[in-house]
């Protein structure tokens, strides 16, 4: 009689231990079990969630058993340097929000040329703001841009196509002054150096060096508006053709014509200052976050390329100190090394 | 039966009973309840359902994030969600470069042997002749796009891996 009064018993009481959790806390932050696929199904209330988010990739840190120093996160305003790594996931998610926007204003959107136009979205940037664009028949298109429709000129500039050369460098130039700057940049630097390209071939070298010339200076202003497409055009160029170790070696053009270059670009800066002080529009800095993202970006473009760099460097212009190597950059392209 | 498992037993019947009460309790309480499960499985889903995505030409993209956890097991399944990913960033950056190698040779044709050097001369009719400098100026052209577009796949490539 004993034992079967003292089964049920036992299994009351374990029925209650397991009905009542150790504490009302959410089970993922201090329960044993630190699966978070069992815990997350405990029930939280909104304002567990808070605390929740906060605690999550600390916790989830231990139950990995990484040891606590390592667990340590930089506080958005501290000296963060990979943005992944040193900051918490809801801070990290600000941070490429921020950038995001950032990369609207600069008019980030890539159109899909060829046979890209089969690939998803996904593919290319901000399609979704050009996309209607491409639609347009390219009279339809053509009138838009030079109406100053912002999309419409960025993906007229995108056409790439050389019949419309002069009128995409028109619009290009208006972009410019816009502020949206991205693929403005983009199409003056790739047309700077094929033109250099082209007078090379024909050995007019005066020419061909001053489109050198040009197109660094497109590169030079797209840094000192944070801006990358410049310098991934120049670098995809100048490191996949022999020309550019040879007769446009940009070291050489650079030193040898630095004065013609820094008045080309002061007189590019003036001009732009001036259109835009006409048309009372200024250029928007952006925060210090999207400034991090693109010191971390450009250690990504820069990785393996000092060589070319260099040259840049020497200009000593206040763009150029964002190509220096900092101890972030350091620390990524250490990383991208170890990926390898 | 002894009166003093009677009593053992009334007394676990009004513990389970205090227990469904407090249980039930906690459920009403006035903040809804969230359902984090439901969240995170979907969070999951949308990172599955973009296996192979990448971006050509800019941004970058995450692989799942891992939830955290301490069995062997679930470190394997990492593991392989890991090499996954890189393995699809490879494969879309092959793609990335051959789309762009396709483009550069469909401009060569579309744009530097006869769509773009057509005229209309002063008797109507359309003359296509293409000389060899404006081939090679267009030529250039589309080479730089390129050349542009190869090293933007680089990039897309480095900064996925990076964030892998």
């Amino acid at each position: 009689m004993k034992k079967i009064i003292a089964i049920p018993t036992i299994i009351l009481l374990g029925a209650l231990v397991t009905m009542f959790p150790r504490s009302n806390h959410i089970c993922e932050l201090d329960c044993d079990d630190p699966s978070p696929k069992n815990n997350l199904k405990t029930p939280v209330t909104s304002k567990d969630k808070a605390h929740l988010e906060s605690e999550k990739t600390t916790t989830s840190l231990k139950t990995t058993g990484v040891t606590s120093e390592k667990l340590k996160k930089v506080p958005l305003d501290g000296n963060w340097c990979d943005a992944k790594k040193d900051l918490t996931p809801s801070d990290f998610d600000l941070v490429e929000k921020a950038n995001e926007d950032w990369q609207v204003y600069l008019g980030k959107a890539f159109t899909k040329r060829g046979n890209a136009v089969h690939l998803g979205d996904e593919h290319h940037d901000n399609n979704q703001y050009v996309a209607p664009y491409q639609e347009l028949s390219p009279r339809e298109l053509e009138q838009l841009a030079y109406s100053g429709d912002k999309w419409a000129m960025i993906t007229f500039v995108q056409s790439g196509s050389f019949k419309q050369r002069d009128k995409m460098k028109q619009i290009a130039n208006k972009l410019l002054i816009s502020g949206a700057l991205y693929h403005s940049i983009e199409f003056l630097t790739i047309n700077e150096l094929a033109a250099a390209k082209s007078n090379a071939r024909l050995e007019k070298i005066d020419k061909s060096n001053h489109h050198m010339i040009n197109a660094i200076t497109y590169v030079m202003l797209g840094l000192q508006h944070y801006t990358d497409s410049g310098l991934i055009a120049y670098l995809g160029n100048i490191t996949r053709n022999e020309i550019y170790q040879d007769i446009l070696d940009p070291q050489r053009i650079i030193n040898e014509n630095r004065q013609e270059f820094l008045d080309n670009f002061q007189n590019l800066i003036g001009d732009i200052n001036k259109a835009r002080e006409e048309q009372s529009i200024q250029f928007e800095e952006p925060n210090l976050f999207v400034k991090k993202l693109f010191e971390e970006r450009l250690a990504i473009i820069q990785y393996g390329r000092d060589k070319h760099i260099k040259g840049l460097l020497e200009l000593a212009l206040p763009a150029s100190s964002l190509l220096t190597q900092t101890t972030c950059k350091r620390l990524i392209m250490k990383e991208l090394a170890e990926t390898k | 039966m002894k009166k003093s498992n009677l009593l053992k037993l009334i007394s676990s019947l009004l513990l389970l009973t205090l227990a469904n009460q407090l249980l039930a309790a906690q459920y009403e309480d006035d903040d809804e309840p969230i359902d984090e499960t439901i969240e995170v499985i979907g969070n999951k889903l949308e990172d599955e359902l973009l296996p192979g995505g990448g971006f050509f030409y800019g941004g970058s993209s995450s692989p799942p994030r891992s939830g955290g956890s301490n069995t062997q097991n679930e470190k394997d399944t990492e593991k392989d969600t890991e090499k996954e990913f890189k393995e699809n960033v490879e494969v879309a950056h092959s793609t990335c470069r051959a789309y762009t190698s396709a483009n550069y040779a469909s401009a060569l044709k579309s744009q530097c042997l006869s769509g773009g050097q057509f005229t209309i001369g002063s008797n109507g009719l359309i003359s296509g002749s293409v000389t060899l400098d404006a081939y090679n100026q267009c030529k250039d052209l589309q080479e730089a796009y390129r050349d542009n577009g190869y090293d933007s796949c680089a990039v897309v490539k480095a900064v996925r891996i990076k964030a892998c």
